[in-house]
Order: C-alpha cells, then structure tokens, then sequence
C-alpha cells in the first residue's frame, strides 16, 4: 500500500494537514456549526426535538427572539468564524513542513477559534448603553465543573510525561502551553460578566448561562484534544514493553472521553419560563 | 430564575450609583428580594453593570448605613432580616421625589402634562 512508505511521523503530519483542512472548509462554508447559538438549544430545549422537555409556541417564539438580539449584539460572528476557517487551512499548510512540530498548527487553530469566542464576549459588551444584572451569586465552577478541570490537567501532565523522549519534547511542550492557554480563555468565559440586554431578562439569563456552560466546555474540549492526538499518536511508536505510557495512554483516554460526554450533555438545568 | 435585575442606563439622566439604589431599595420594599438574601459581590455586579467596583461598592454602604443590607465581611452582602422601619413622611418624600424625577424625565423627552397624566392613568387603570 502506498501508505506503507510513509513514517508514522510522516503520517500523523499528512493525517493532521488534512483534518485542519476539512475543519477549515467547514468553517467557511458552515460558520453557524461552529457559532450559532441556536446549535445550543437544541433538543433538550425543545427547538427541533424535544426529547426530555418540549417549549410551547410562545415560549419557542420568546427564546427565538432572544437568540436573535443576543446574535446582532455579540456582531457579525460568521465573519469572524470565516477568518478562522482560512486560518485554519493556512495552518494545514504549515503542518506538512517537516521542520515544524504538527501539533503546532493544530493548537493554534484551537486557539483561533477560543479567541473568536472571547471577541464575541468583548463585542457584546460595547454593543449597548444598558446594562442589566441578575441579583444571584455566580460561580465560574458552574460553567467550568472541576472535575472538567481536573480531566484537563491529566490529558495535558499525559502529554507532559512523553517529554521523556526527546523526539516527543517540543511537541509535548507546544501541546502543554497550549491547553494552558485554551483553559485560560475558558476560566475567562466562565468568568465573564452575564450579558443580557434587559427585554426579556429572566430568558435571557437563562440563555447567557446555557451558552456560557456550552462555550466554556467546547473550549476544554478543544483544550483536551491536542494532548490526547499527541498521547494516541507518541503511543502508537514505542515499543511493546513501555507498560507506563500504556497506562498514561489509558487514563489521557479516559479523561478526554470523559470531558466529551460533559461536552455532549450540557443541558443540566430544565427550563422554568414562566 | 425567579430573581430580580438591576438596570443601569448610562443615557439616564441620575448617576450608575443612585439608579443602583434605587433600584435595590424599591426591591427590598416590593418583597422581591427576601430577607437574608446573599447579593452578588461587588465585582461581579460591577463587572455584569458594567461600572466601577467603587460604583457598586458606595450603592451597597449606603444601604447599609440605612440599614436596608448587612454586611458580613468576606462572606458578602445580604439583605437585612427586618427592612428599616422608615417613618411615614420618608415614605411619602420618597414617592413624591420617585414621581418628580419621573415626571421630569418625560417633560425633557417632549411630553405635555396632558399626555403624562393620561398614560400614568391608563398604566394604573387598565
């Protein structure tokens, strides 16, 4: 086969340029997958399914109506999010030189994306003269759980342990910094002040809470990631008798899924519209 | 969520501080926030606000000093146990400064007294 040829260096750099690609494409050509706020509300909010609790038509048409002033203040995120894709693509291209780490590319693409979620924050913020607080204590723990941060800083010591290898160490160093830095912008969102413009406050804390939890998580997600491909990846090359690495293999592995399935059931607080 | 908000208009014509305690006072009064109630700390109102900290941090000690909040230190603010007993002149003053500010805010806005009263009347009897 013609893969055959190829080094698994050589192949985790091919297989890394073409995913960036495929994400950038997709960030171009489908920016509300990776922005629109109503991808946040879907079934357990009743938009499009309803599994576990259906809105009626008024509250449906309330909560539309939020969605859409929250999408004009926060600006013209597709725009920013189509930057991202031809930045995205840029660094598929900078991934198959050889003379640069490929996780390089990869986390900085992550921290693209966390940076348009950030500027989404700062945009919203100077989009109106009004503003409105809910009177309850917040926590930055109830969009950031610990047990998120405690997967988090497993899949990123993970990594850190490959370092040991000195082919792994620039790699597993980008791969640290840049966790540090994507959970970074994630306490910053989690810490970020409630953005409501004061039509429908009550809803609109609601949504600024659910898309909080939503965004601060998508960004562990994607702080979790590079260290789990560079763990999969290193893993993949040692030999059979380096039972350690099986076992950092195992818990990394653990961790991430264990954020994804966080990241895959955000919807914790059942809707109480009045 | 069944709490309440405080509003902050930078265009209106009072300061970010009075509209703060105005607004928390006429919370307090209507029952909206109950008695021990825990406020959010000063940052983080402040930072929701967007105002200073010093903004949120004069609204909540006058309040205080009128009794209206307590302060318990690192673990923050709450509403007072009992409202203070204001005597039945504050109230009336109180009501009456309400409506001047209120009425004023209109007048500069173009409306005649007319189409004020007839409005207010239409909002109280439906």
């Amino acid at each position: 086969m013609l893969l055959e040829h190829y080094s698994h260096a050589a192949l985790a750099r091919i297989l890394t340029a073409a995913m960036l690609l495929f994400l950038g494409i997709f960030q171009i050509v489908a920016p509300r997958c990776f922005w629109g706020l109503s991808m946040y509300f879907k079934g357990a909010w009743g938009l499009s399914i309803g599994a576990r609790r259906a809105l009626d038509v008024s509250q449906r048409e309330r909560l539309t109506r939020v969605l859409a002033a929250r999408e004009l203040a926060e600006g013209d995120a597709e725009a920013r999010m189509r930057y991202v894709g031809a930045f995205t693509i840029m660094m598929a291209a900078v991934a198959l030189f050889p003379a640069i780490p490929y996780v390089l590319p990869y986390a900085l693409s992550c921290l693209a994306m966390a940076a348009s979620v950030l500027t989404s924050y700062l945009h919203f913020r100077r989009a109106t003269a009004r503003r409105v607080a809910p009177l309850v204590r917040r926590s930055p723990w109830q969009s950031l759980p610990p047990i998120a941060m405690a997967a988090t800083a497993i899949c990123a010591l993970g990594s850190a342990a490959f370092a040991i290898y000195p082919q792994f160490r620039v790699g597993s160093a980008i791969v640290v910094i840049s966790t540090i830095a994507l959970v970074a912008v994630a306490w910053r969102v989690a810490l970020a002040p409630a953005l409501l413009l004061g039509d429908d406050a009550q809803l609109e804390y609601l949504v600024d809470e659910h898309v909080r939890y939503c965004r601060v998580m998508g960004l562990v997600a994607q702080a979790c990631a590079p260290p789990t491909v560079l763990v999969a990846l290193a893993w993949a090359t040692l030999p059979s008798n380096a039972h350690f690495f099986d076992g950092v293999m195992l818990i990394v592995a653990l961790a991430f899924v264990a954020v994804m399935v966080m990241n895959l059931n955000p919807m914790r607080k059942r809707i109480g519209l009045a | 969520m069944n709490g309440s908000f405080l509003i902050v208009d930078e265009t209106a014509d009072s300061p970010p501080y009075r509209q703060i305690v105005d607004q928390l006072r006429a919370a307090i009064e209507r029952g909206e926030l109950r008695p021990q109630m825990p406020l959010p700390p000063v940052r983080q109102l402040a930072g929701d606000l967007g105002v200073a900290p010093n903004t949120v941090a004069r609204a909540y000690a006058e309040l205080q000093s009128e009794g209206w909040l307590i302060g318990e230190g690192r673990r923050g603010t709450r509403i007072a146990a009992r409202i203070p007993n204001r005597d039945r002149h504050a109230r009336a003053r109180s009501l009456r400064e309400a409506v001047e500010r209120f009425y004023a805010l209109l007048q500069t806005r173009g409306f005649t007294q007319a189409e004020i009263v007839a409005e207010v009347m239409r909002a109280v009897v439906p």
